[in-house]
């Protein structure tokens, strides 16, 4: 077995799992059908030609399998705890970059990429024809990789579903995928089409800690065994997926010079990712900006509602704000961008859907700064100002409100920079801000400790700018009252 | 020039002002005092209505407005620009200075131009002794001070009454000389002023009348030496021997 050149030193994981009677293997149950999914019958049970080959390979060691829940992203970082798991079975692919990360087994499964296109698109047959247009791709994937050597822009998605909703609805130009994948969602997915044959094969393999030779030894003969025996052409026949590619597995070998890549760190190639960095930082500090802009803006009218506004207007101001504290924004910004999308037509943009999401967001937050700010404006203010012979907007304009929102300041600006950190979040709508970058480059090298210190530099540089700029302000308004 | 009739005002089912009856010529200065809870402070919130009046009538110059919630915002608002107010504890807007304090009227009340009401401002802080602190917030200006501005400030409304609610009482012994100097000019230019205090030695130097009210009615009333030298009711005697 000529890909095993990893360092070998006694392992027991095998013996573990024999004496525990249990494969525990990482997956994502978000990966979605036909690799692994909930039953629609019976939800809590799960279905998916990786879940019945788990079943099989563990049977074949004597022992049950046990699928543990993790994000595909981190299942190979996820790996290297020997608390968690003992393999991960979840599609992934038999690239020198992952077998710089962890040992794999000889491939049980065989796929191609695949593209896939709108009904009414044409001319568009390979990846050459997207070049400069928009093409969604699971994050850190060979399809991902692909995309953009070809010149496409590649927008990331962290599942294979969403991505399909984006293209029907027409925000991408095309998917690029793996052809299981695009095979099963072209059933439920009439507008769409696969565009020209499967390309660029890859292999999935089982990935085990690189000291684990003893178990890593059996898997590959469970797979050999089950190449023979055909239990793998029965599983994936269920699925429509045993094809001419798959009969390639049988006959297998490790390409002569498939030892582990040489890592790249952060440090050696900083020319490349602090660039990169930088780039996707300007996305976080937009998103932000914009964010904050609407949340001070909104917020301020929200909290005039809520102290001063009729009565249903003020409910309404009320239940607004309640509903947006009280819900998780990563729920908001789904509603936003895809929610919209889907059931009123409503295309935001990724941007815009972002800067919406964290500004309505964040604008509760701030009508509650605000709110707190007014009413910390000792009450003789008001009637001093009603006294004189104000109106109430006049008294709230000129002298409520300018103390008011003072006194709210510091917390406003805490909250922006909160924001910077939260604007995190929007990596979920294909927005590649800096923490996804990170994210991407770090998968893709595996240092995790190089990228993560120059992106929290980048993080900091940022707070640290917009605090001084905050305290800039204060001082200001300070010295406006001399 | 003033005239108010039966009065009355309740919080909850506590009657505070059980039918005040007053009157106050143009010109005139008018002492109130009374034990502390008689309702002096409550009864001047409802001349200008920061407290609503459950019922009674209000005479100010040529407007006349009962007591209730039926009356109009305009209403409220022209009986505000005609009688002034002064608090106990000053007010001033803590984010202006004393220019601004007293030009903010002029200029977003009266709508008068910068330097109109920049000009009245200066000439209103020079009246009270305070044209050197016309760029400091209230922060920066002793006790006596603020209650200088807050007196300026509302005379740059040019009201027809100033209403005083004890504005010696949060200073210092040492500091009420210069606010009641103050008062005492103003009431000898002929200013209308009806004044809550506890200073007695106040209202013995600039009142014209002094009215005793306890337990929210008038009891008794009278010029300050009938008053202060030979009160007609036991009451009276009682409170003036005890604030003294
Ligand atoms: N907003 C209010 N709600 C309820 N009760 C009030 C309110 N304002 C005043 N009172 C009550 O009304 C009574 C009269 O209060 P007021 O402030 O008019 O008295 P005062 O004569 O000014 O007393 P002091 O000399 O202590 O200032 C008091 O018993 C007080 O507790
Ligand atoms: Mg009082």
């Amino acid at each position: 077995m000529s890909w095993l050149s990893l360092s070998v030193t006694s392992a027991d994981t095998l013996a573990d799992v024999r004496a525990r009677g249990e494969l525990r293997y990482g997956n994502d149950a978000e990966g979605g059908a036909p690799y692994i999914f909930h039953d629609p019958a019976k939800p809590e049970e799960l279905l998916g030609f990786e879940v019945e080959f788990a079943d099989a390979l563990a049977a074949k060691l004597g022992v049950k399998a046990r699928f543990v829940q993790n994000n595909w992203d981190m299942l190979l970082p996820a790996l290297s705890d020997p608390e968690k798991f003992d393999v991960v079975i979840a599609a992934l692919e038999r690239t020198p970059e992952n077998l710089a990360k962890a040992a794999l087994s000889r491939p049980y499964f065989a796929y191609g990429q695949q593209l896939v296109v709108r009904r009414d698109t044409a001319n568009v047959t390979t990846l050459a024809d997207l070049r400069g247009r928009p093409v969604g791709v699971l994050s850190a994937s060979a399809s991902h990789r692909l995309a953009e050597a070809a010149g496409a822009v590649a927008k990331v998605y962290q599942d294979n579903v969403n991505y399909f909703s984006d293209l029907e609805v027409g925000r991408l130009d095309a998917v690029l995928t793996d052809s299981p994948i695009a095979s099963e969602n072209l059933k439920s997915h009439p507008q769409l089409k696969p565009a020209g044959e499967p390309f660029e094969p890859g292999y999935y393999a089982v990935a085990i800690r690189p000291a684990d030779t003893n178990l890593l030894a059996a898997i590959n003969d469970a797979i050999a065994a089950f190449l023979q025996d055909g239990t793998l052409q029965r599983i994936y026949s269920r699925y429509g997926l045993w094809n001419t590619q798959q009969e390639t597995l049988a006959t297998w070998q490790a390409p002569a010079d498939a030892g582990p890549a040489k890592r790249r760190t952060a440090w050696t190639e900083w020319r490349t990712y602090v660039p990169m960095l930088l780039r996707a930082s300007i996305t976080t500090i937009w998103v932000t900006c914009g964010g904050m802009l609407l949340a001070v803006i909104w917020g301020l009218c929200l909290a005039l509602l809520r102290l001063y506004g009729i009565a249903p207007l003020r409910w309404l101001a009320i239940a607004y704000i309640e509903v947006f504290r009280g819900t998780p924004l990563l729920l908001q910004i789904y509603f936003i961008y895809f929610g919209l999308a889907q059931q009123l037509g409503l295309k935001l943009s990724a941007g815009l859907a972002a800067v919406l999401s964290l500004g309505l967001n964040y604008a509760a937050n701030e009508a509650e700064n605000y709110r707190a700010g007014i009413q910390a404006v000792p009450k003789g203010q008001s009637e001093a100002a009603l006294a004189l012979g104000m109106s109430q907007w006049l008294a709230l304009r000129r002298i409520i409100l300018p103390q008011g929102l003072r006194i709210s300041l510091p917390s406003v600006t805490n909250d922006f920079i909160a924001m910077f950190k939260d604007s995190s979040i929007v990596s979920v709508i294909a927005l590649v801000e800096l923490t996804k970058e990170f994210q991407i480059r770090a998968l893709d090298t595996g240092d995790y400790l190089g990228l993560g210190a120059m992106t929290a530099a980048i993080y900091f540089a940022i707070s640290y700018l917009a605090s001084l700029g905050a305290g800039w302000l204060e001082r200001r308004l300070h010295r406006d009252r001399r | 020039m003033i005239a108010v009739e039966q009065l009355t005002k309740s919080f909850g089912d506590r009657a505070v002002l059980r039918g005040v009856d007053l009157t106050q010529a143009r010109g005139e200065t008018v002492a109130l005092i009374g034990p502390s809870g008689c309702g002096k402070s409550t009864f001047l919130r409802c001349l200008n209505r920061l407290e609503t009046p459950d019922a009674g009538r209000v005479r100010l110059g040529d407007l006349t407005i009962e007591g209730g919630r039926g009356v109009s915002r305009e209403q409220q608002r022209q009986l505000r620009l005609r009688a002034g107010m002064v608090f106990q504890q000053f007010h001033l807007f803590l984010h202006q200075t004393a220019l601004e304090n007293v030009m903010e009227g002029p200029r977003h009340i009266l709508r008068l131009s910068h330097a109109e009401a920049e000009a009245r401002a200066r000439d209103l802080l020079r009246k009270v002794g305070l044209e050197g602190h016309a760029d400091h917030l209230p922060g920066q200006l002793s006790g006596g001070q603020q209650q200088r501005v807050a007196i300026a400030r509302a005379l740059a409304m040019n009201p027809e009454v100033l209403l005083l609610d004890e504005p010696t009482s949060a200073l210092d012994p040492e500091l009420r000389d210069e606010v009641r100097e103050v008062l005492s000019q103003l009431a000898d230019e002929g200013l209308t002023m009806l004044l809550v205090t506890h200073d007695l030695q106040l209202a013995k130097r600039i009142a014209d009348r002094v009215v005793f009210l306890d337990d929210g009615l008038v009891v008794e009333q009278g010029t300050p030496e009938q008053l202060f030298g030979n009160p007609r009711l036991p009451r009276t005697r009682e409170f003036l021997e005890r604030v003294h």
